[in-house]
Order: structure tokens, then sequence, then C-alpha cells
């Protein structure tokens, strides 16, 4: 897995040209005029898989990173009260979960022991000082990055549910209105858990064969739970940026449908519909759909929000981790590199796995996190190219436009910093210069070291 | 002359504005940066696909980067001796360093390749934006785009030549007939900058439609202002005695100078010098002189100097509602064609960002280890002569600068058309007016144009104050590293003179491997050109 | 420009035309054309001197620059280099950018006069010209504290200094020489101050005026009581002030491009003196030599604050003004004036258009984020610096 590997399904080009396949009425008798609106030249809709899709929530799509997620305790295990509805976690499987993070607990307050104790010596045998020291580090920022994870998770239980419930809710006004089914393809997540798993699996493996001797029973449980809490961490990453991803299809929906009534399209509808028949009424259902369209961005919001609420101290510390991470294996790569003669495959391969796996995430997340902030800034900007000749209307865009004047949209980083794209940008200029002063450093202090080297056999 | 393929007599008023191009296009084509087709662009001006200039690109990309391996081989054997042992990695960066020119020009190349179909499209719809703004009586002049551009290639060849010549005669061996091939060396730059004066100037006519629109609306408040005094007619006393006052011991010999130049100052600010508007504001107070000014303003711009009869489109609510509406959706559809070009030409500016940078850096830094004596890269031999440092340097810089002062000067001229549009609102004073204002200024404030590179940052000055400041804090890293490896040098010297000769090889070639990192770097990639 | 200034305006903007930075007549002058010529050439004159005499400092044998070490060298050319670049971005610009600042000093005339017309009209009409020499200070006082308390404070350093420094020819002729550039960075600086401090004058004028239309309002709608028009009233003055704020707007806008490129070079060679100075007191302590010289950066200390503060307190009038401009109460109790509250719409959404941000080309604000990052740079750069120290005088010394 290589940053550049992993390809996200957009909304897929169905949706995409077509997000709302057939315009339904509360009253199930689709009208022309509604039909003629929405676009031009349409094929045939699809024939619609009304009883399949009806019991086919959105969650459904991302099922199996939310059943790793359930079972490590990281998510309520919730009921699934109707398609549209889920409610809070029977009690043995909330006891469950709650066993579940207390083992985990227990797990972290042991590896942190036997890192201070001389037992886990045979794991850091490494070939310089400063060497161990990183590694330590790493491992220390690691456990604490999953053991808030565990925390924030266990206490945040009620908004994930509240922010699931406002996500069904929503589309289940969306497909009342519009019979719009915003179901998406998520592989991608499963992609990458299975590229999760199996960059952890090979460091593990990579690892356990670089240790020398025979591995005590206390090595294996810290290198297995290491691995556990990087990956779980990873995933929960990704379930982050899966969330994402819905809001972004959602918002994504919202500005087609207000693209519809833009001054590009009605000129280039009025173009197409001289010549056939006499156009029906372009703003007809302006109204209504506006006022449509303005409920589902304050709620969308609101839930872009309560995701943000839900994570942001997760990102704040994986950020920071990842970041560090980064830097000491760039770092490691150099030396073993630079290294005369003793290049190590082993560590090469270590290095390489720790690198893709978190230059792909830190990629994912500030990939899904631009996209969705520009997604959510690009509303008022279609509305303000909706040009209406009545009053109303025009009082009607120039509510929300007044409304969105100084709402700038933004995922931060518990308010440190806001990511997108830009944010990627800043890590690696960060880790270029880091890289830049620990090579120019090491460089000074082999020159010391042969130093003395030359010096000692001669005096 | 326009010979524009248009099917009613209204279009063909409008240039188009690639007629303007075709020097530019004639020169890009035979350096193969653009693979449209040519006989197309001769008859039609037009820009459209076409496969064999595909394969003359492909191939010219070809041999531009087998010559200039050809050359890092050929000048690498300078440094084969200088190097005994190298490690893998300072090869691998040095290689990004020696090769960022050849990456620079592949993205330019593979993106204009990429891009061949969408190109043609986007100079479309600059002039159906055109026609839009001519049907609003508001013409957008071309003619002077082209000098524009003959001006830039001169520009691009001077420093081109002057950098390469200087470096040849000075400091290349010209006695080997191998030293032709130094001329390869200027090749990518070459190739870059004519991609990024397409950039550039279309940036510029970008700026230009703005600045067109805003005019239109300064005009209008011109005519109304005019009309408003003609209304008043000889009721201007008690007028002026509402708005202001003259003071009693008035200077108005000085006032006629500020007044001049300040007046003039508007049609200066507009870049082009075609239609100068004398300011609105400040005809309130109406004095002879600047009936005469505003007069003249509107004598030498065409479309509205017609009409002596004194009447003014402001007064007519309804009547200016479609204008000013049409005004601002072709002010979006600029916008929209600004972020269409912008993302045509992220990765190239995303790369040309980057080299600027990187060998911003690296001639810094080797110009000052070539104040010190110590040896650098051949490829960057430039940096021994301050003067071509200079040149070279004032170059590079150049081009970032000016496409980051250009996007900045075109979002501002985009942000321009709000103040406008208020002016005219306030001007003419009418309810009705104020409805159509705040509605239109409310979506004015929602068309944005920020140029960025792949959104990994915006290009505007903030960026600049941002980047000095990274070369600052890598040159002097990078300096005072260097320093302390002298050092180290010159100790382990002073102590190799007092032993035997036989450890003297083996610290030499240790030191010197330390010396930096950055020079390193560049020149392992001499040694093993082939990877 | 009105037919005329105040006193201190007058007498300020003199002592700049001397200087070489006001390239533009003053009311009372005869024949303004020919004086603009003049000054021009005046400028011209000085900054040729100028150059010369640092030219000269740059590549004389004489000690202008520090000759001992290197590093002692580089900071003294440093200091050089970027006070002539400051130099002559200054006189390049009192030069050719005249039109923007004659037009800020005629938008600046027709607003004063304006002010000065309404009084009249409150006061009905008496005398016309009250005004004393002392409300007049007042009104300029922050302008002349920076100027007179800087300038002071420059004079008693240097006084104190070669009080307690022993004598030295490099001393000597590097202060000789360079001690004037340095007091003419300052006055352009605060020249600076001047133009934002007579914007941000127009700016609080404009503020203390909405916030009268917004008493009159509240007044009327809590009592009802008001004469007959009086949402007509409310509107006409408004949009006066709106036609206030576009003059007061592009008096600003002239601001920028009459100093812009000034700014950037003035800020950016104090502070690389500030940089350089800080060092290079370290270093003078490191390596035990008696020079007091560093403390003559106590004046450069102060003056980015001063510009920043001017440029600060300008720019936060904008908020207050739009908080005024919405404190209006449109609708009363007896009547609702629905044009009122189109026009504060329209007033709100112009000032959204037209932001009041003071910016050298743009590159950065100058508001008070930009002095912390002043601090942690020159912080940043002091470290990397002293790191050097060691190996530098192992090297040179």
């Amino acid at each position: 897995m290589s940053p550049n590997t992993w390809v996200i399904e957009m909304p897929t080009q169905k949706t995409r040209l077509h997000p709302y396949p057939r315009r339904i009425s509360p009253y199930r008798t689709p009208s022309v005029n509604r039909n003629a609106f929405s676009h031009e030249a349409r094929p045939p809709p699809p024939p619609p898989p009304l009883p399949k899709t009806l019991e086919h929530p959105v969650f459904e799509d991302i099922r199996t990173i939310m059943s790793v997620l359930k079972a490590s305790g990281l998510m309520p295990i919730y009921e699934q009260l109707s398609s549209y509805k889920v409610g809070p976690p029977t009690k043995t499987n909330e006891f469950y979960s709650f066993f579940v993070r207390g083992v985990v607990h227990a797990l972290t307050i042991f590896n942190v022991y036997s890192l201070f104790t001389p037992s886990s010596a045979q794991l850091f045998y490494s070939y310089r000082e400063t060497d161990n020291v990183n590694q330590w580090i790493e491992l220390l920022l690691c456990i604490l990055t999953y053991t808030l994870t565990v925390f924030v998770c266990a206490r945040n239980t009620k908004n994930v549910l509240r922010v699931m419930n406002e996500i069904l809710q929503l589309d289940e006004e969306v497909r009342r209105r519009f019979g719009a089914n915003l179901s998406q393809n998520f592989s991608f997540s499963v992609k990458y858990l299975v590229g999760i798993t199996a960059c952890q699996t090979y460091i593990i493996v990579l690892k356990i064969y670089a240790v020398e001797g025979v591995i005590t029973p206390t090595s294996y449980v810290l290198l297995a739970f290491y691995a556990v809490q990087n990956g779980l961490t990873a995933t929960y990453i990704v379930f982050a940026s899966a969330l994402l991803r819905i809001v972004y299809i959602r918002f994504h929906f919202i500005n087609q449908l207000l693209n519809g009534y833009t001054y590009v399209q009605q000129q280039r509808r009025k173009g197409g519909n001289r010549r056939t028949t006499a156009a029906p009424s372009l703003m007809e259902h302006f109204p209504e759909d506006s006022l449509f369209i303005y409920r589902m961005h304050n709620k969308l919001l609101r839930i872009y929000k309560g995701i943000n609420d839900c994570c942001n101290l997760i990102l704040v510390s994986f950020l920071g981790y990842s970041f560090y991470t980064v830097t000491t294996n760039c770092y490691n790569l150099f030396v073993q590199i630079t290294a005369k003669g003793m290049v190590s495959s082993n560590i090469l391969q270590w290095c390489f796995a720790w690198l893709c796996m978190h230059v792909s995430l830190l990629a994912l997340l500030s990939r899904s996190c631009g996209l969705t902030t520009r997604e959510a800034n690009a509303t008022s900007q279609i509305l303000a190219r909706v040009y209406a000749k009545s009053k109303e209307y025009q009082n009607i865009i120039d509510k929300f436009l007044t409304k969105s004047i100084k709402q700038e949209v933004q995922f931060t980083a518990y308010g440190f910093f806001a990511i997108d794209n830009s944010t990627l940008f800043k890590i690696f200029s960060a880790v270029t210069t880091y890289l830049v002063i620990l090579i120019q450093f090491k460089q000074l202090e082999d020159s010391k070291v042969e130093d003395h080297v030359q010096e000692q056999p001669q005096t | 002359m326009p010979q524009v393929q248009s099917e009613s007599s209204s279009e063909s008023a409008v240039q188009p504005l690639l007629q303007q191009f075709q020097l530019l296009f004639y020169i890009s084509k035979i350096a193969g940066i653009l693979p449209q087709d040519l006989e197309k662009f001769r008859t039609k001006n037009v820009l459209e696909k076409s496969r064999n200039g595909m394969v003359y690109m492909l191939a010219m990309l070809i041999v531009y980067v087998l010559l200039y391996n050809v050359l890092i081989y050929s000048f690498g054997e300078e440094d084969r001796t200088l190097k005994a042992s190298q490690s893998t990695l300072t090869f691998v960066i040095g290689l990004f360093l020696t090769y960022i020119g050849l990456i620079m020009m592949g993205t330019d190349q593979l993106t204009a390749l990429r891009n061949q179909g969408r190109i043609g499209e986007l100079y479309e719809r600059i002039r159906q934006v055109d026609e839009r703004l001519y049907k609003e009586k508001c013409v957008v002049d071309n003619s002077h785009i082209g000098g524009r551009i003959r001006f830039m290639l001169i520009m691009t060849f001077l420093f081109e030549l002057s950098i390469l010549l200087a470096t040849y005669i000075k400091l290349v061996d010209y006695s080997q007939w191998m030293s032709v091939l130094w001329i390869v060396s200027a090749i990518p730059t070459f190739i870059n900058t004519l991609d990024k004066i397409w950039f550039a100037v279309s940036l510029y006519a970008l700026k230009e439609r703005f600045e067109a629109i805003n005019q239109t609306l300064e005009e209008l408040v011109a005519t109304h202002e005019k009309f408003k005094r003609w209304l008043c007619g000889d009721q201007e006393t008690s007028s002026r005695a509402l708005d202001s006052s003259q003071p009693p011991e008035y200077d108005s010999n000085l006032e006629y100078l500020y007044k001049e130049l300040g007046g003039l100052d508007m049609g200066s600010l507009k870049g082009s010098g075609r239609n100068k508007v004398a300011p609105v504001s400040h005809s309130m107070n109406s004095f002879g002189e600047s009936i005469e000014a505003s007069d003249k303003a509107t004598h030498q711009a065409p479309p509205i100097s017609v009409n002596m009869a004194h009447e003014s489109e402001l007064s007519n609510a309804s009547k200016v509602e479609e204008k000013l509406n049409n005004l601002c959706q072709v002010h979006d559809e600029i916008c929209e064609i600004g972020k269409a070009m912008n993302e045509l030409w992220s990765y190239p500016i995303l790369s040309l960002m980057a080299y600027g940078f990187l060998i911003f850096t690296a001639q810094l830094y080797f110009l000052y280890c070539a104040t010190q004596f110590q040896s650098i890269p051949s490829l960057f031999r430039s940096a021994k002569n301050p003067f071509i440092t200079v040149i070279a340097l004032s170059y590079t810089s150049g081009k970032c600068v000016y496409l980051i002062y250009l996007s900045w000067k075109t979002s501002l001229a985009s942000k321009r058309t709000g103040i406008s549009l208020h002016k005219c609102g306030v001007v003419a004073d009418d309810n009705l007016l104020f409805e159509i204002v705040n509605h239109l200024s409310l979506k004015l404030l929602n068309h944005s144009v920020d140029f960025s590179a792949c959104g990994f940052f915006t290009l505007d000055m903030e960026t600049l104050y941002g980047v000095s400041g990274g070369i600052t804090s890598y040159l002097i890293i990078l300096i005072q590293f260097n320093l302390a490896a002298q050092q180290a040098k010159e100790a382990i010297q002073t102590f190799n003179s007092l032993n035997d000769t036989a450890s003297l090889v083996g610290a030499a070639t240790e030191m010197d491997n330390v010396s930096s990192t950055l020079y390193d770097l560049v020149t392992t990639t001499m040694l093993t050109p082939t990877g | 420009m009105s037919g005329r200034l105040d006193h201190v305006l007058h007498f300020h903007l003199r002592v700049y035309q001397v200087l070489g930075f006001h390239g533009l007549p003053l009311p009372g002058d005869e024949r303004p054309r020919r004086t603009r010529q003049l000054l021009r050439a005046w400028s011209l004159f000085l900054l040729l001197a100028l150059s010369g005499m640092v030219t000269v400092c740059l590549t004389s044998n004489l000690d202008f620059l520090y000759r001992r070490d290197m590093f002692g060298f580089v900071n003294d050319a440093l200091k050089y280099v970027f006070s002539e670049v400051a130099l002559l971005s200054i006189y390049a610009e009192t030069m050719a950018s005249q039109r923007a600042l004659a037009r800020f000093w005629w938008l600046h005339g027709k607003l004063s006069r304006q002010q000065q017309q309404q009084q009249q009209q409150h006061l009905g009409c008496r005398l016309s010209r009250p005004v004393s020499l002392q409300s007049e200070l007042l009104q300029h006082r922050r302008y002349l504290i920076s100027l007179y308390g800087i300038l002071a404070m420059e004079i008693l350093i240097n006084i104190c200094l070669w009080q307690v420094q022993p004598s030295d020819i490099h001393l000597t002729l590097f202060w000789s020489t360079f001690e004037p550039l340095v007091f003419l960075m300052y006055l352009r600086n605060v020249q600076f101050v001047l133009h934002m401090e007579l914007l941000r004058q127009q700016l609080a004028q404009l503020e203390r005026e909405l916030c009268l239309l917004a008493e009159y309002s509240r007044f009327a709608s809590e009592t009802g009581r008001s004469f007959r028009d009086f949402g007509h009233f409310l509107r006409r003055r408004l949009l006066q002030k709106q036609c206030v704020y576009n003059d007061v707007h592009e008096m600003y806008s002239c601001f920028q491009r009459a100093f812009c490129y000034s700014i950037l070079a003035v800020l950016l060679s104090i502070y690389v003196r500030v940089a350089v100075d800080c060092y290079f007191m370290y270093y003078t302590i490191y390596i035990e030599i008696a020079n007091l010289d560093y403390s003559l950066i106590l004046p450069a200390l102060i003056e980015i604050p001063a510009f920043i503060y001017a440029s600060q307190s300008c720019m936060v009038m904008l908020p207050r003004i739009a908080h005024q401009l919405h404190n209006i109460v449109t609708d009363t109790g007896c009547c609702s004036f629905p044009e009122l509250s189109l026009q504060i719409q329209n007033f709100s959404l112009q000032i959204l258009h037209q932001p009041l941000r003071i910016n050298c080309l743009g590159i950065t604000i100058l508001d008070c984020c930009l002095l912390t990052r002043i601090a942690c740079s020159v912080g940043t750069y002091i470290i990397y610096t002293i790191q050097l120290i060691p190996k530098l005088s192992n090297q040179y010394w």
C-alpha cells in the first residue's frame, strides 16, 4: 500500500450523474413536471429496488469495519430498531463492551509495567542507543493514543449513536422526498482494513525474526498487543474517514440538487427546450426544495460537527503519533541506507511498512476532511449562482447567503488546526525539516566517532 | 482582421483571445510543449486534439530526457575523481536535486498531454464570456496581450541566453566538443517557462475581464453622476452648499494639481491605459474641472460616450437590473474559468514552486561553498560566479513570484467588483436598486477565485512570506553544518600532517564524505548517473 | 487637499518635504507645479547622495565595517545593505507614487471640510475657525507621542553611549554614517504612523456619528416620539455615511498604494537590524569585547510596535463601526422603516466588500500577531546563529 494506490470509490458514476434517480412525490404519483426538472435527456430511471434498499440503511455499507470496532469495544453494539433508527445497546452487549475495554486497560497497564522492567529488553536489542529510545517513545505514544481512543470512545457512546440516528433520519427524509437511496460503495474501508492487518502482521513477523534468541511469552504478548493497538487505532481513523465520506455524499447530493436551479442549467435548458416543447416553469419547485435544502444543510452541519466532536481528541493524538512515526522511520531508513555495507533488509522492510501505513492513513484522513469541507462550503457558492426573477425567491436566497457569510465550515483537530490537504503539506514539510537537522547531526556525530576511533590506536 | 467562424454578426465583433497567442503557439509547438493541431490553429484559431502532435511531443520528451542524462553523465566525470565512495541514500536525494528540473519539465509536458482537449474548451469559454460582455457594451481589448507575450518571450530568451552563454564562456571548458552538450542544461527551464507563459497570459486575460466588468460598473456610476448634475442644472450652487463648502482662501491652483494627479490615478490602476475614468466620489462637490475630466473619460470609453443627452441607466432600476444580473453571471463564469484553469495547471505549478524553492536554496548554498573555495557539483557550476548566480536566481524567482503576484492581483480584481457595485447603489439612491444591489452583492461575496497548488497552499503573497522564511532557515542550517564539517576537516588535516601518510587517504575520504549532505547528494548523482 | 491644513500637519509635512519623503506641494505654496518638480529633484538628489555614501562605506578600506572578524563584518555589511534597500524604495516611492499620495490628501481635505461644515451647521455658523493649537495637539497626540518619544529616547541613548563608550575609529566612522540612515528610516516609519493616524481619526469620526444615529433611533423607539420623516432622515444620513466610508476606504487604498513597498522595506530593514544586533550583542558578550553600541537597538525595538500599534488601532475600528451600524433600531414604537433596514444591510455588505486590512503588498497583515511572529523568528535565528559562535571563533581567531 503506497500513498497513491488507495482508490476511494468516489460517488460512483451513476450516483454522480443522477443523484436522485427519480423523484417520488409523497403520494407515489410521479409528476411530469418534476421529472422534467431534474435533468435533461435522462435515461429511463433504473428500476428502483425499493424493497431491498429500504432494508439497506447506510451503515450496512461499512458494516465490516463497524463490526471490527464493535468487537473491540470501540463502538457500542447498538440495536437496530427500524431501518431508520438505532437504539442503545442491550445490557449484555453493553457489558461485553465494558468487559473488552477493561481487558484492554489491564493489558495496557501490564505492558507499561513490562516496558519499565528488563523483561522486554530483548525487544530493544537494537543497533544504537538512540534508536532504542526512539522505539520506546514510539511504543509509549502508541499506547497513549490507543488508550485515549478507548477512553474517548467509551465516553462518546451516546454521541456516536445520536450522530448515527441523525444520519439515518436524514436519509429517511431524502428517501421520502426524492426516492433517492444515498448508499455508497465503501469498499475502500475494507481495502484499508485488509491493508492494515497485512501491514501489522508483516511488521510483527519481521520483528519476531529480528529478535535473537528465544522469545519469552511476555514479549509475545507485548508484540501482539502492540500490533492490535496500532491496527485498531488505524481502523478507527478509517472509520472516521468513512463517516466523513458519508457526510460528503449527502452534501454532494444537496449541492447537485441545487445545481439544477443555477443559471447555467437554466440557460442550457432554455436552449434545449426551445425546439421541443414549452418549458415548464423552471423555478416552480424552488421554494420547497430550497427550504428542504437549507434544513438538510443545517442538519448536515450539525452532524459534521458531531463527528468532529466525537473524534477530535483521537485525531490530535493520532496525528502527533504518526508525525513522530513518520519522522523516525524516515530517519531510520536514511541511517540504514547510509550505513556502509550492513544494510539490513529486515529493518528496511519494517520502515517501509510503517511509512506506507501511516502515510496512506494521513492521506486518507486529510483527503476526506478536505473533500467534505469543500463540499460543505460549496453550497453557498452554488446558491449564489441561482438567479431568480421574483422578489420572494431572491429573499429566500439572500437568507441563506447571509447566514453563511461568516460561517466557514472546518474540521478541526481539537481546535488546534484545521485538517485538510494543507495539513498534509505542513506535516511533510515539518518532517523534512526535522530530517535535515537529524541527518546533519548524525553525520557530525559520525565524524566525531571516527575521530576517536582514529586517535585511539595511534596514541 | 479577425476571421472567426461564427454564425451571427455580433460574434464576429469579438476577437478570440487565442489569436494573440499565435507566436507563442508556434514556438511551443516546435519545442514540443503542446500537442494540439497546428493546421486547425492556423486556420480557425482553435486548439484541438491531434494524434500526430502527441507523438511528436512524446518523442521530444524522450529526446530531452536522453540528452539530459547524457549531459549529466558526461559532466559527472569531472566529479568522479573527486569522490571515492558514496552511500546510497545521498544518491537518492541527490538524484532528486539534479533531476528536479527534468521532473518539472516532464510534469509540464505530461499535463499538457493530459489536458489537450480541455485547454481548447477553456479558451472557447473565454470567448463566450467575451461575447456576453460585448452584449453588455463592455469591450475587452485583447490587442496588447500579443505584445505582452512577445515581451515575456524576449525576457525568457534574454535570461536563458545570458545564463547559458555566461556559464559556457566563463565556467565550461570548451576545448572539448562534448561541452556543447551544456546547451541541454537550459532546456528544462526554457520549456517550463514557455508553459508558464501560457498560464500567466491566460490569467492576465482573466484579470482584464474582471477589470472590464469593474470598468463598466464605474462608467455606469460616472454617467449617473453626470446625469444628476445635469438634472440639478443651475441649482448647482445650492447643491454644493449642501455637500461641501468651498473654503474661503481656496487655492485653486493647488487643488487642480491634486485633482489632476489623483484623477488620473484610477485609470493607471487599471493596468490598461485604454479607458480612464475620473473617480466618482470627488465629483460630488462639483467644480468645473471635474466635469471636464469625466467628460474626457466618457469620450475615451466608446460604448457609452454616445449619450450626450445625459441619460443614465441607473435611473431606471428595472432596466439596469438585467444588466447587473448579467454582469454578475459573467463574473461568476470568469471565476469558474479561473478555477478550471487553476486545476489544469495545478501540478505544473506545484512542481514549479518545489523547483523554485529547492534551486534557490541550493544555488545560494553553493554560492557560499564557492566563496569558501570548496568544490561544488558541476551541474551547479553557475554558482561559482556571483553575477551569473544573481541572474539565475532572479530568473527563477521572477517566474515564481510573477505567477503568485498575478494570481493575487486577479483575485483582488475579482473582489473589487463588489465595491463598484456598491458605488452604483449609493450613487443611484433608489430603494429598488438597493434591493438589487444587496442581492447581487451577497452573491458576489460567494464568488471566489483562490488559486492554489493542488490545495496544498494558496498562491497569494502570504505564501511568499512563508517561503522566504523557509529558505532563510534552511540556508542557515546548511551553512552552519558546512562550517562544522570544515572545522572537523581542518582538525583532521592538521592531525594527519603530524602523522604518517598512511592514514591520510582514509581520513580525507571520510571527511570529504561528511563535508555536507547537500553537496554529497548532488555529486553522487554525477558519479553514478545510470543508477 | 483643501485650502488649508492644521498647524501640526502643516509643520510635519514640511519636515517630510525637507527630508524628501513628501513629494507634493503644501497649500500656501506658490506655483505648486514648480514646487513639485523641485521636490522630486530634491528626493533624487538625496537618494543619490545617500547611496553614494553607502557604496563608499561598503567598498572603502577604512574602518567603516567591523574588520576584526568575519561575522562582525558580515553583520555590519548586512545592516548597510538593507538600509540601502529601504532608502531606495523610500525615495523611489516618493518620486513615483505621487498620485496615490495626492489623492489621499485630497480625500482627507474633502472629508475634513465636510466635518467642519457639519460642525458649523450644528453651532449655527459661528466663527469658522476656532481651532486652537492645543486641540490640534490633542487630536494628533498619538502621532506626536510616537514621534517625539522615540526621538528623545534615541538621542538620550546616543548621548549616554558616547559618555560611556571608549572612542574608537571604527565606531565613530560606522555610527556617523549609519546613524543618519537609521534616523531617516525611523522618520519614514513615523510618516506611516501619521497617515494611519489620519485614517483612524476619520474612522473614529464615522463611528461617533453612527453612534449618534443609533442613539437617536433608540431614543425614538423608546419614547415613541419622533418627527415626521424621521426614518427618511435616518436613511439620508446613513447614505451620507456610506459615501464617507467609501471615501475613507479609498483613502486607505491610496495609503496602501503610496507606501506599500517602503513599508515592506523599512520594516524588513528594522527587523534585520534588530535580529543582527541581538545576535551581535550576544557575540560581543561572548568574546568579551567592551562594546556597548548594541544598546542603540532599543529605539529600534520600539519602532515596529509603534507602527503595528497604529495599524492595529486603525483596523479595530471596523468591527466597531459595524457594531454601531447594527445598533440602529429600525422599527420604532410608532412605525417601522423597511427602507432603513435595507440601507443598513447595504452598508454592512459594503463594509464586508471593503475590509480595511493594512497589509504590505498582501504579504502579511500588520497586526499584533505579526509581532509575536517576529519575536519568534528572531528567537529562532538567534538560536541558530548562537550555535555558530564556537565554530567561528575557532576558525577565525
